[in-house]
């Protein structure tokens, strides 16, 4: 069942186009994560599905009701901000009654309700303190406490970690994923750390300068990206790309990249093939591996010897820049196998995993 | 309605003020270009419509001459004084002086008095025969001669050093605000390099504080061009009208002589000299945030 | 920072060349600061000293001295007795005038900027930096521009004259000012806040009591003693729209000490000085680091 529909939205501050045309459909219960890079439009389409921005044109719908010219306080959602914007003035027990005691909802029930919400969140001790008394995490707490006391029908979250140490990041995460796998409400995500995206979503929208660029399951965006700018924004290290073109010999294809020729017997072409086409080859770091590891279908990789120019030592593994022709690719190699540099090594390719670019239209074919 | 009232309420609750100030300010300045090309006495009427007339008239007036000149006179000199002494005793302040606050505070306090109590309090420091001179006197320089409020060649200093005592706290404290906004490493970079500390000042902290100097000149200028009560005060436009300023001849001519045309084209002009000052300035604002 | 001198080396010893050198030029700089705060100080000293003096002392010359015989007649003449215009009650009446007129006035124009502040920091709308424009443009402008047009407004009102009248033009012409004040402390108030209140369910007005005014102790202070200071010591709209029984304290000092009737009682003059100056200055002592911030932020005010 859709929870939230928007549609042909639209949004200009002035001449500029902060939004082109975003069409998006989210079942309720769902976890949509929104990831892009700062300044393409995340933060404002969330804004706009709360209500604090209007839109320029198009339409909003929660719930089966067009909530296009609805206040943010009558659509029964919640957010969660970056800078977590507590009320510095009042308590944290106040902060969290505020939202159902502007609702009329009587003090008899409201007490309850957010000493029950405090001690899930284990903030129960501190409903006495000023926000200014609280560290960041607690505050997080706080924030994520505010906005469950409410019991919305959609929560939204606009990078509430952002502002949270690399290890607190972490268990926040964990623990939101809890929450939404224990309440199941509908949320909205907003993030530009693709590790929270990845790990958060069951479904996650990738952005660019206003448009989407995907939407998709992570295994899907990360495995199967539309277009080199998705293939480039997720992954660490980030993506090989190899520029070659592509060769049609009695219909096998296979794409010369210069110091190779790379068989693509079992690629699933989405447009049919063009000999000569000039295409841009993607493979993730952790598919170029020594040829002796298995692959993840379990077959026998292609295989290349190359030379390593460079290693680092990375803890879980070890990445390995490897010179191909003119090219470099980066591979991810187990931590206890450590090529020594300038000793070419036998390097397995796992092709069932590759992705294939237009160069000029930089999409998946 | 209720979905209506609250999305503008923004427009709402500044609707108010939008039209006290379209009527008070924009409407009335529009008044009073509209009463200047009128012959207008006592009462503003728009049946004697004389042109440019009143501002010719302006022109030919002495009385406007004196005044319109004191202006600038007064303006430099003011300016002059005010921005050199207050940055000098902004620079004397800086100096990790003991008591900085005592000091701080001593310079600033004539910022809370109103430019009567200060026209006032000079008009009794400069009167020949009970102030300052008397004293000097008694300290055995019979000579000395202290006759600027009667003397209307020099009554300007008056009005320079009495808006001096109480304009300069606020011109020290934004220079004293710059200075400390200044990086710490110019002074040790400098230091290393042993410039002497009078030349670092000269050719390198001076010229960082050119925007300081902006906002002081024209805050000061917009003050000049609108003194009034320091005038009145201090001198009444006197001796004769030696110290007259164009708003003491606005008002005299609005209120006392009756000649409201001429008066509403001497504040037309005035105002066509704040306008002088600010655009450039504003100007200048815009082009350097762009 | 560091400039003109080092600071005096601590460790203790010979007086070295340098040392003799830097002590002087210390001795110096503090020579220059004393002779800068007798010249600012000296005034206000002159100004209290005289006030309790009596007339043949005053005379008799010896404005740095201190009263030989202080007497507090001349406060008391100044406050209760003294003629200004044709009547002789003291200032005390006008002091009142001036207060009934400034705390209502202060007071109005600071919740009206408060909220247009508000208004445009936080509820922008398209147009709105048009607005803010028109009507911080205000503070430029040289009143004597308006004054005509007041005058004939307030006599078509039946406010001519009037202590409510005052207030009514002050609380206008305190518009430009105030909100510009409160608009750019607001602009600091994070939008997050305003946001989260909304979805909440709070409205502007709330918003704006609820949490923004508990965060603006401190702009509300400046503005209040920015105001207060710019109307008590007003003259000339006092001078332009009041009449003398409605005249506040600027007027009534200035008509006591420059009329040019009868013999000049000099101590009596100082007494009301310090009497007109007392609230502001008060003011300025108790509350001096807002007071220098609302006159930086106001100082376009001139
Ligand atoms: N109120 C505004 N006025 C003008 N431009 C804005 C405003 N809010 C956001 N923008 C612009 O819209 C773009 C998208 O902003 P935002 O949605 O905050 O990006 P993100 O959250 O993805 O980092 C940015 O280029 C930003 O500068
Ligand atoms: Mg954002």
């Amino acid at each position: 069942m859709i929870d939230i529909r928007v549609s042909n939205c639209n949004k200009s501050y002035g001449s500029l186009r902060v939004l082109k045309d975003i069409n998006l459909e989210i079942e309720r219960g769902e976890f949509i994560v929104l990831l892009g890079p700062s300044g393409c439009g995340k933060s404002t389409l969330l804004h706009i599905v709360a209500g604090l921005d209007r839109l320029s044109s198009g339409e909003i719908e929660i719930g089966g009701r067009d909530v296009t010219d609805v206040e943010p306080k009558d659509r029964d959602i919640a957010m969660v901000f970056q800078s977590y914007a507590l009320y510095p003035t009042m308590s944290v027990r106040s902060n969290m009654e505020f939202g159902l005691r502007m609702r009329g909802k009587p003090m008899s029930e409201i007490r309850p309700l957010v000493e029950e919400k405090a001690r899930m969140l284990h903030i129960d001790h501190l409903l006495d303190r000023r926000p200014s008394q609280l560290s960041g995490g607690q505050r997080q707490r706080v924030a994520i406490g505010r906005a469950l006391v409410r019991d919305p029908k959609v929560f939204l979250f606009d990078e509430p970690l952002s502002n949270l140490d690399a290890k607190l990041r972490a268990s926040m995460r964990t623990e939101i994923k809890k929450l939404h796998q224990s309440l199941g409400t509908t949320a909205i995500y907003v993030t530009h750390d693709q590790l929270e995206a990845m790990t958060l979503a069951t479904r996650m929208v990738v952005m660019k300068a206003g448009e989407i660029q995907q939407i998709g399951k992570p295994e899907e965006v990360y495995h199967r990206p539309v277009n080199l700018f998705v293939a480039d924004f997720l992954g660490n290290p980030g993506m090989n790309f190899m520029k070659g073109h592509l060769r049609l010999d009695g219909g096998r294809v296979s794409a010369d990249v210069g110091a190779a020729t790379l068989p693509l017997d079992g690629y699933a072409f989405e447009v049919a093939p063009v000999a000569g086409q000039a295409v841009v080859i993607g493979l993730r770091p952790e598919s170029i591996q020594p040829a002796s590891v298995q692959m993840s279908d379990g077959g026998a990789p292609y295989a290349l010897t190359l030379k390593p120019i460079l290693t680092e030592h990375t803890g879980s593994d070890n990445l390995v820049v490897l010179a191909m022709g003119e090219q470099e690719i980066v591979g991810k190699f187990p931590s206890d196998m450590l090529p020594k540099l300038g000793e070419p090594v036998a390097i397995g390719f796992d092709l069932s995993r590759v992705s294939v670019f237009d160069a000029e239209s930089e999409r998946r074919i | 309605m209720r979905r209506f009232l609250q999305r503008h309420m923004s427009q709402i609750a500044l609707s108010p003020s939008l039209a006290l100030i379209a009527i008070f300010l924009y409407g009335f300045i529009a008044y009073t270009a509209a009463v200047s090309t009128t012959n207008s006495k006592a009462f503003p009427r728009f049946d004697n419509f004389v042109g440019l007339e009143q501002y010719w008239r302006l022109l030919h007036t002495p009385r406007w001459h004196v005044a319109f000149t004191n202006m600038f006179l007064f303006g430099g000199l003011f300016l002059l004084v005010t921005i050199s002494l207050g940055l000098v005793i902004a620079i004397l302040i800086d100096q990790r002086i003991r008591a900085e606050s005592f000091f701080r505070s001593i310079v600033m306090y004539p910022m809370a008095m109103s430019f009567v109590v200060t026209g006032i309090i000079w008009q009794w420091l400069l009167n020949p025969t009970l102030g300052i001179e008397v004293m000097v006197h008694q300290l055995g320089f019979t000579s000395f001669r202290l006759d600027w409020l009667t003397n209307p060649d020099t009554v300007i200093w008056a009005l320079v050093v009495a808006a001096f005592w109480q304009g300069c706290g606020l011109v020290m404290a934004l220079f004293l605000a710059g200075l400390r906004g200044i990086d710490e490493d110019i002074w040790k970079a400098a230091a290393i390099d042993g410039i002497p500390a009078w030349r670092v000042y000269v050719f390198i902290v001076i010229p960082m504080l050119a925007p300081v100097f902006l906002t002081v000149v024209v805050l000061l200028a917009l003050s000049i061009v609108r003194s009034f009560d320091l005038v009145v005060a201090l001198t009444n436009g006197g001796p004769g009208v030696s110290s007259d300023l164009p708003s003491v001849f606005m008002f005299d001519m609005a209120f006392r002589r009756t000649n409201l045309g001429l008066s509403a084209a001497s504040a037309v002009v005035m105002l066509g000299t704040v306008l002088a000052i600010l655009i450039p300035y504003l100007y200048a604002e815009t082009r350097e945030r762009a | 920072m560091p400039a003109l001198t080092n600071a005096l080396p601590r460790r203790s010893g010979w007086l070295t060349p340098r040392r003799r050198k830097a002590i002087l030029t210390r001795g110096f700089l503090y020579f220059l600061l004393v002779i800068v705060a007798a010249f600012f100080a000296g005034p206000l000293y002159i100004l209290l000293s005289t006030s309790f003096k009596t007339m043949p002392e005053i005379q008799s010359g010896g404005l740095m001295t201190l009263p030989h015989e202080p007497t507090v007649q001349p406060w008391i003449t100044a406050w209760g007795e003294a003629c200004i215009g044709i009547t002789c009650g003291g200032l005390k009446g006008y002091f009142g005038n001036s207060m009934v007129m400034t705390i209502p006035a202060v007071l109005i124009s600071v919740m009206i900027g408060a909220i247009n502040g508000y208004a445009l920091a936080k509820w922008p709308f398209p147009g709105a930096r048009f607005v803010f424009a028109a009507l911080v443009a205000g503070n430029f402008v040289p009143f004597q521009v308006v004054l005509a047009p007041v005058a004939v407004t307030l006599r078509t009102l039946g406010l001519f004259g009037s202590v409510e009248g005052l207030i009514l033009i002050h609380v206008i012409y305190g518009i430009p000012i105030t909100t510009m004040l409160f608009r750019n402390f607001f602009l600091s108030v994070p939008n997050d806040l305003i946001k989260a209140a909304r979805i909440d369910g709070a409205g502007f007005f709330w918003i704006f009591f609820r949490i923004v005014l508990p965060l603006s102790p401190s702009v509300i202070v400046v503005a209040l003693i920015l105001q207060f200071t710019g109307i008590w010591n007003d003259f000339l709209f006092a001078v332009s729209f009041s009449n003398p029984s409605s005249a506040p304290m600027t007027v009534a000092l200035n008509n006591l000490v420059n009329s040019n009737f009868g013999v000049k009682e000099y101590n009596v003059h100082m007494a009301a000085t310090v009497i007109a100056a007392a609230p502001t200055l008060i003011l300025y002592i108790l509350l001096g680091r807002y007071f220098l911030r609302g006159m930086t932020a106001g100082a376009v005010k001139g």
